[in-house]
């Protein structure tokens, strides 16, 4: 796709997408609604100290040149604007992986440094008589640290996402998550996460119950036994072969003690939290050779050891139903080297 | 991935117009037989002129037929009612003659119900009454490329070279020139058939006069076809069925294929006959100076009014905008949120992405304005 010519008059390009054009062949194109995106602009340069004055804030933003139309869904309105109520809001969420020591302990897994990757491990499939993470334990730097177990929700193994204010200026208290976040609707009570789903067929996160709270010790402590699964999934609007499921968002009770405020020990997020969840996930069943031969790679070492893996590349989106904050995760669905 | 959507008002919001687009189809003499030909190259040979083995027609291309940047502009080809005083089976190619003639008829006049037979063509607007019948035409179906949903009424004119044939440029140092004179976008002067709306095609270095005796074919607009009598290149004579042009083709377009030959000249009543379609064809080629006509395209379109009000749409979930969970375009709480607007996506029910329109430069939105962008979609 080219630039549009920005050269005069503001024009406006409009296409079909392809789902458009499928509706109108199958004769119920309808458009009911609308919805405003702003992927090109980067935000960074608008300039708040320019001196020649306010005229000028904005003047890099304005000259950023736009792509002509896409047809495909995936590429339309990645981000999008979003309408709140007030205009006095100077925060807006944020969406972080907690990958602090604290947390690892109780649970949460990491990137992998060498692959960048977050494993996550089919051990329905073995080496001799050691399943896939056992295996791929040894192999890697972070051991465990890094290894999701496929379809397991029991002494669970997660992803830890936080939403809420990652500043500094302002005190992680109960009071200010309720005046910028609770009171403003800026609170997960749910999340969609966004999985390839010729690739994972179930979503696991908390139950009800989960907490994640200061205790009398004050110490940070996350109350997460098990985890529930979620195969209910709708087919996803906006990404070719994915599917969306939801999880819940359990509201953080890690608020600061009285006196030292040691809670970013045990939080990604320095400001008011907002909302957490954890997540694995459940590879599906169907996989055969074929399709690790087709969309990932067959029979790969992933470290010093002589084991072998069959694996492929996956990127998952996690969302914030409420404040539309999204982290990508990228996973890779790991087994033991299979001959079939 | 949008996450506020705007419902648009079905009745305050959308609305659906039709508009007719128009173009101007120039066609010169030198594209039909010069361009691609020329002295060194046989008449019939050029590169962007293409004869098939049935040799029923021949088809036009605006540059060499064998490139993909070839567009096929228009056809040729002839034929006469089996009425036809010319009609006989010792002719060259007399039922294929016959078949076009009959196709043409058929698609454009339909039967007559009296006689249980195709109509004849006519050179006025009047097909049951039978005068200023063309027993013997000359057909020109456009591309559809040119004419589009139809040849725009009153803007049809064709001119044609009455000269001697052999020699540069001497067929066109006598020309006649054809325009659908009384054919009006109103629907004046037009008549009307199972082919659609068509128009009288008058002389007009002559006068319309009551008797149409300036008259020599006619155009059909939705079909995009002209039928042209052969007496059109009789200019000595009156009367449609008279051919007079001693020399209309030379011997080069009296081969009975699509392969070079030569043989006697002939005038009109003789290529009709004895010569083979394509070979009429050629010469007929050789005598087009100029076609032009202005084209309609029929745009219907939906327009979606998409209204961003006040309070609406001045956040963004584009990464950017915030930086350590602060809206990086402010710098306390009461300074307005901006955002600025580059696509717009418009969705189903169900939330699919139907079309999407993509604005040429960001458009500032802010809680101070309200902008409203007018999405059209042409079918």
């Amino acid at each position: 796709m080219a630039f549009l010519d920005n050269s005069g008059d503001i024009i406006l390009d409009a296409v079909l997408t392809d789902v458009g054009r499928k509706r109108m062949a199958a004769g119920n194109f309808r458009i009911v609604k609308f919805a405003l995106g702003d992927d090109e602009i980067d935000y960074g340069l608008y300039d708040k100290t320019n001196t020649n004055g306010t005229a000028y804030y904005d003047l890099q933003i304005m000259q950023t040149p736009i792509l002509e139309a896409f047809s495909q869904k995936n590429a339309a309105i990645n981000y999008g604007l979003v309408s709140y109520a007030r205009n006095d809001l100077l925060y807006l969420p944020t969406i972080l992986q907690n990958t602090g020591s604290s947390l690892v302990s109780q649970g949460a897994i990491k990137l992998d440094p060498t692959y960048n990757v977050h494993y996550l491990a089919d051990n329905t499939k073995f080496s001799g008589n050691d399943n896939t993470a056992t295996l791929l334990k040894a192999d890697i730097t972070n051991g465990l640290d890094s290894i999701l177990i496929s379809n397991y929700g029991g002494s669970p193994r997660f992803i830890f996402v936080e939403t809420g204010l990652n500043t500094a200026e302002l005190s992680s208290n109960s009071q200010n998550q309720n005046s910028y976040l609770l009171s403003v609707g800026l609170n997960d009570s749910r999340f969609s996460v966004e999985c390839d789903k010729r690739f994972i067929s179930a979503v696991w996160g908390p139950p009800a119950g989960a907490n994640f709270s200061m205790d009398a010790n004050n110490e940070g402590v996350l109350s997460l036994s098990t985890l529930t699964s979620n195969t209910t999934s709708t087919t996803s609007r906006d990404l070719q072969n994915y599917s969306k499921m939801f999880v819940a968002g359990v509201t953080s009770r890690l608020y600061p003690p009285t006196g030292n405020d040691n809670t970013s020990i045990y939080s990604a997020i320095t400001g008011p939290r907002g909302a957490w969840t954890a997540l694995s996930f459940g590879i599906n069943a169907s996989l055969t050779l074929s399709d690790y031969q087709r969309y990932g790679k067959t029979a790969q070492s992933q470290g010093a050891s002589s084991a072998t893996y069959d694996y492929i590349d996956t990127i998952i989106y996690v969302r914030g139903v409420s404040t539309n904050v999204v982290l990508q995760l990228p996973i890779r669905i790991i087994r033991a080297a299979q001959t079939s | 991935m949008a996450v506020s959507y705007e419902p648009l008002n079905p009745n305050t919001d959308v609305t659906t117009t039709r508009t007719l687009l128009h173009e101007v189809i120039p066609l010169t003499g030198t594209i039909v037989s010069g361009t691609y030909g020329g002295d060194a190259v046989a008449l019939g040979s050029e590169g962007n002129i293409k004869d098939y083995s049935h040799g029923m027609f021949q088809s036009v291309y605006d540059y060499p037929y064998l490139s993909s940047s070839a567009n096929h502009i228009f056809d040729v080809t002839l034929g006469f009612d089996e009425s036809s005083a010319l009609s006989s089976s010792a002719n060259t190619q007399n039922a294929k003659k016959i078949a076009i003639y009959n196709q043409f008829s058929q698609v454009l006049l339909g039967y007559n119900q009296t006689s249980s037979n195709v109509e004849i063509f006519e050179s006025d607007l009047d097909i049951t009454d039978d005068n200023r019948q063309m027993k013997e035409c000359l057909f020109i179906p456009f591309s559809r490329l040119l004419s589009k949903d139809q040849i725009k009424k009153g803007t049809f004119t064709i001119e044609l070279g009455t000269g001697a044939f052999a020699g540069a440029g001497l067929p066109f140092l006598e020309r006649i020139k054809l325009q659908d004179l009384s054919a009006s976008v109103d629907g004046s002067g037009i008549g009307t058939a199972v082919g659609g709306e068509y128009g009288v095609l008058y002389d007009t270095t002559g006068s319309i006069s009551s008797s149409n005796s300036a008259s020599h074919g006619v155009v059909f607009y939705q079909a995009g076809i002209v039928v042209l009598s052969a007496s059109v290149f009789n200019q000595a004579a009156t009367g449609p069925d008279v051919f007079g042009l001693a020399t209309f083709a030379s011997g080069t377009c009296t081969q009975t294929g699509s392969t070079a030959g030569t043989g006697p000249a002939r005038n009109p009543d003789e290529a009709w006959k004895l010569s083979a379609i394509s070979g009429t064809c050629n010469a007929i080629r050789h005598r087009l100076y100029n076609i032009s006509y202005n084209n309609s395209t029929e745009i219907n379109s939906t327009i979606y009014f998409c209204r961003m009000p006040v309070n609406k749409f001045n956040y963004s979930s584009n990464p950017t905008y915030t930086s350590g969970s602060k809206i990086v375009i402010k710098n306390e709480q009461s300074d307005l949120p901006v955002t600025y607007v580059t696509t717009i996506g418009l969705y189903s029910s169900n939330n699919e992405l139907l079309a999407t329109a993509k604005l040429s430069e960001p458009l500032k939105k802010d809680p101070t304005n309200e902008i409203t962008l007018r999405v059209r979609l042409d079918y």
